[in-house]
C-alpha cells in the first residue's frame, strides 16, 4: 500500500479547471518530485492534499485511509506537513515560536523543547536568533524555519511547495542537501520544484504535470536522460 | 486647583482604561479577522446589565461578578460569531469587498437586536448598579480620591495582563496568534480556524462586557449606554493602532487624559470634542496609530 495515493482527481477554482484526473502513489520512504512550468497546477496539487482546498471528485488515502474531506488541521494530525510556497513564517512571532507553532498539533506531549533544540543543532543560525521575530530573517533563513517548523509535527510525509525558489545558488544547494537529510531520517518527501534538474537529481521518481495533467512519470533518473524532459524543463541546465 | 487637577487626572485614567478595553475589543477582530464589530458598543451594555443580574439577582459579590459576566458575554460572542459572522463568511471568503459590507451590515443589526433586546428584558429607563465600591474617598498625600476610580483602572489593566499572558502563553493563545498572522498557514500548524474565530469574538464581548460593568457600577446600566463608549474606544483603538494590543491601552489612557485635562482647565461642555477632534486628526494624518507599523498584512 502506498504512503500516498491519489486517484483521478480533479480540481478547480470556480469554473476554472486547475487539476484534471490526477493519480500520483507516494510510497514510504520515497522523495518524489513533481515538476512543471509556472501555473501548471503543483501548487494546487499540494493544496488539495493539505484539505485547503475543496476536492471532488476523486479521492486521496493516507496508508489506504481517506483524507480528501479532512479539513487542514485534521490533514496534519494524520501524518501530512505542508510547507506552503513562499517561505510563510509568521512574521510577528519569534523563531522559536515559529517552531512551536510547528508543533501546535502535539502540544500535549513531552518533549518538544528538545525537538526544538534538535532544530536549532540542524540549523545554528536559527538557533542563535531564537528571540528575532522571524519577518527579520534572511529568505534562506526564512526556508530553514519553515522546512523545521514543518518537521516539528512529527510528518511521515513531507510536502514541500518550491523550497529554492529565489534563493541564491549556494542556498539552493544547501536546501536540497537538507532535503535529501530529512528523507535519510525516515521522512518522506513529496517535492514540488520548477528547478527540475535539482528536483529530478535528489528524488526517487517524479511526475511532470501540465495544464492540470499528469503527463509523464518514471524513475528521476531515466527522467533527466529524457529527450522531451530536457528540452521542455532542463534547457541549459544539463548542457 | 491642585487637588481637583489630581481627581480629574485619576479620573481620566479610569475612565481612559475603560476606553482602552473597548478599544481592545475592536481591535481583537480587527487583528484576527480584518473586521469591524459594529455590535462591540451593546455588547460592552451587556456587560453592565449582566453585572446587575449577578450581583442582585444572584446575590454574587462584586469581585465574583467581574469574571462571570466576562464569561457569559464571551458566550454571547461566540453564538453571535457561530449566528451572525460563521454563515456569511463562508457564503461569501472569496469575495472581501462584499464580504466586508456584509458583515457591517450584519454586525450592526446585531447590535441593534442587542439593545432592543436589553430593553425588552430590562426596560427602557436606567437601572441603578448598587454600590459596589467603598464611597470614602482614599487620601493621598492631602488630595482625597474616589477609590472608585482606582478600581476601576486596577481591574482594567488587570484584565489587559491576563489577556496578554493569554495570548503569548498559553497555546490556544498562541494559535490564535497565528491565525491572525496568517490563517492558511496557521490551518496547516493544525489551528482549527472555525474554533479561532469564535475565540476572537468571545474574547473581544468579553474584554467590551468587563468595561460596560466597570461603567455600570460607577453610573447607571441602559439599553443605549454603549455607543458613546464604543465611539471612545474606537478612537482610542484608532489613536494607538487599530489592531495593536499595547496600543489600545495607550489610546485609552491617553484619550480619558485628554478629556480630563479639558474638563479641568477648559469646560466639561468641549469633553466629547476632543475625541472626535482626535479621530478625525489621526484618520487624516496618522491612520496606522501611534504604535503600529503601516505594514501590508498578508491575507
Ligand atoms: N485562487 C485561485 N483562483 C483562481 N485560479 C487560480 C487560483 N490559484 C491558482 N489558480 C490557477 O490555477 C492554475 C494552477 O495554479 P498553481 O498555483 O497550482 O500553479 P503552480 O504549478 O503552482 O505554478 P507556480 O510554479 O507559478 O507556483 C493556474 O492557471 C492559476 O492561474
Ligand atoms: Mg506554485
Amino acid at each position: 500500500m502506498s504512503l500516498l495515493e491519489i486517484r483521478s482527481l480533479s480540481v478547480s477554482y470556480g469554473r476554472i479547471p486547475a487539476l484534471r484526473d490526477v493519480s500520483l502513489d507516494v510510497e514510504e520512504g520515497e522523495i518524489v518530485a513533481l515538476v512543471g512550468a509556472n501555473g501548471a497546477g503543483k501548487t494546487t496539487l499540494l493544496k488539495s492534499i493539505s484539505g485547503l482546498l475543496p476536492r471532488t471528485p476523486g479521492s486521496i488515502r493516507l496508508e489506504g485511509e481517506l483524507i480528501d474531506k479532512a479539513s487542514p488541521a485534521n490533514v496534519v494530525r494524520a501524518g501530512i506537513s505542508h510547507v506552503p510556497e513562499g517561505r510563510r513564517v509568521f512574521p510577528e512571532m519569534t523563531i522559536q515560536e515559529n517552531l512551536e507553532m510547528g508543533a501546535y498539533v502535539r502540544h500535549r506531549e513531552a518533549g518538544v523543547g528538545q525537538e526544538i533544540d534538535a532544530i536549532y543543532e540542524r540549523f545554528p543560525i536559527l538557533g542563535e536568533r531564537r528571540k528575532a521575530m522571524a519577518d527579520t530573517l534572511s529568505g534562506g533563513e526564512q526556508q530553514m524555519l519553515v522546512i523545521g517548523r514543518a518537521l516539528m509535527a512529527k510528518p511521515r510525509l513531507l510536502l514541500l511547495d518550491e523550497p529554492s525558489m529565489g534563493l541564491a545558488p549556494k542556498l539552493v544547494t544547501a536546501i536540497f542537501s537538507i532535503i535529501s537529510e530529512i528523507n535519510g531520517n525516515g521522512t518522506t518527501i513529496l517535492l514540488v520544484e520548477q528547478n527540475a534538474s535539482k528536483a529530478l537529481g535528489v528524488s526517487n521518481r517524479a511526475y511532470v504535470i501540465e495544464n492540470g495533467q499528469i503527463v509523464m512519470s518514471g524513475a528521476s533518473k531515466d527522467l533527466v536522460s529524457d529527450r522531451k524532459i530536457i528540452d521542455a524543463y532542463l534547457g541549459e541546465a544539463i548542457d | 486647583m491642585l487637588a481637583s487637577l489630581m481627581q480629574q487626572i485619576v479620573s481620566g485614567l479610569a475612565i481612559g482604561s475603560v476606553y482602552a478595553l473597548v478599544a481592545l475589543a475592536f481591535s481583537l477582530t480587527v487583528r484576527a479577522l480584518n473586521q469591524i464589530n459594529f455590535a462591540t458598543g451593546e455588547l460592552f451594555m451587556l456587560g453592565a446589565y449582566f453585572g446587575i443580574a449577578f450581583t442582585v439577582m444572584l446575590g454574587l459579590p462584586f469581585w465574583m461578578a467581574i469574571p462571570t459576566t466576562a464569561i457569559a458575554v464571551s458566550l454571547v460572542g461566540v453564538a453571535f460569531e457561530k449566528l451572525a459572522y460563521r454563515p456569511i463568511f463562508k457564503a461569501n471568503a472569496d469575495h472581501p469587498a462584499r464580504l466586508h459590507i456584509l458583515i457591517i451590515c450584519s454586525t450592526v443589526g446585531t447590535g441593534i437586536f442587542l439593545q432592543n433586546g436589553a430593553m425588552l428584558v430590562w426596560g427602557a429607563q436606567a437601572l441603578p448598579f448598587p454600590k459596589v465600591f467603598d464611597q470614602t474617598p482614599l487620601d493621598i498625600f492631602g488630595v482625597l480620591i474616589p477609590s472608585e476610580y482606582l478600581w476601576i483602572t486596577l481591574v482594567a489593566v488587570l484584565l489587559m495582563a491576563v489577556l496578554n499572558f493569554f495570548l503569548q502563553s498559553s497555546w490556544t493563545g498562541k494559535g490564535l496568534r497565528a491565525a491572525a498572522q496568517d490563517r492558511e498557514t496557521a490551518a496547516l500548524m493544525g489551528v482549527r480556524l472555525s474554533a479561532a474565530d469564535s475565540w476572537t469574538f468571545g474574547l473581544s464581548a468579553g474584554v467590551g462586557a468587563v468595561g460596560g460593568l466597570l461603567i455600570g457600577a460607577i453610573s447607571f446600566a441602559y439599553p443605549t449606554m454603549g455607543a458613546g463608549y464604543a465611539l471612545k474606544g474606537f478612537t482610542a483603538a484608532i489613536i494607538g493602532g487599530l489592531g495593536s494590543m499595547r496600543g489600545a491601552l495607550v489610546g485609552g489612557l491617553l484619550l480619558g487624559l485628554a478629556e480630563s485635562l479639558v474638563i479641568a482647565f477648559i469646560s466639561s461642555v468641549y469633553k466629547d470634542v476632543v475625541a472626535f477632534s482626535l479621530l478625525l486628526l489621526f484618520l487624516q494624518f496618522k491612520p496606522s496609530g501611534l504604535l503600529m507599523k503601516p505594514v501590508q498584512r498578508r491575507v
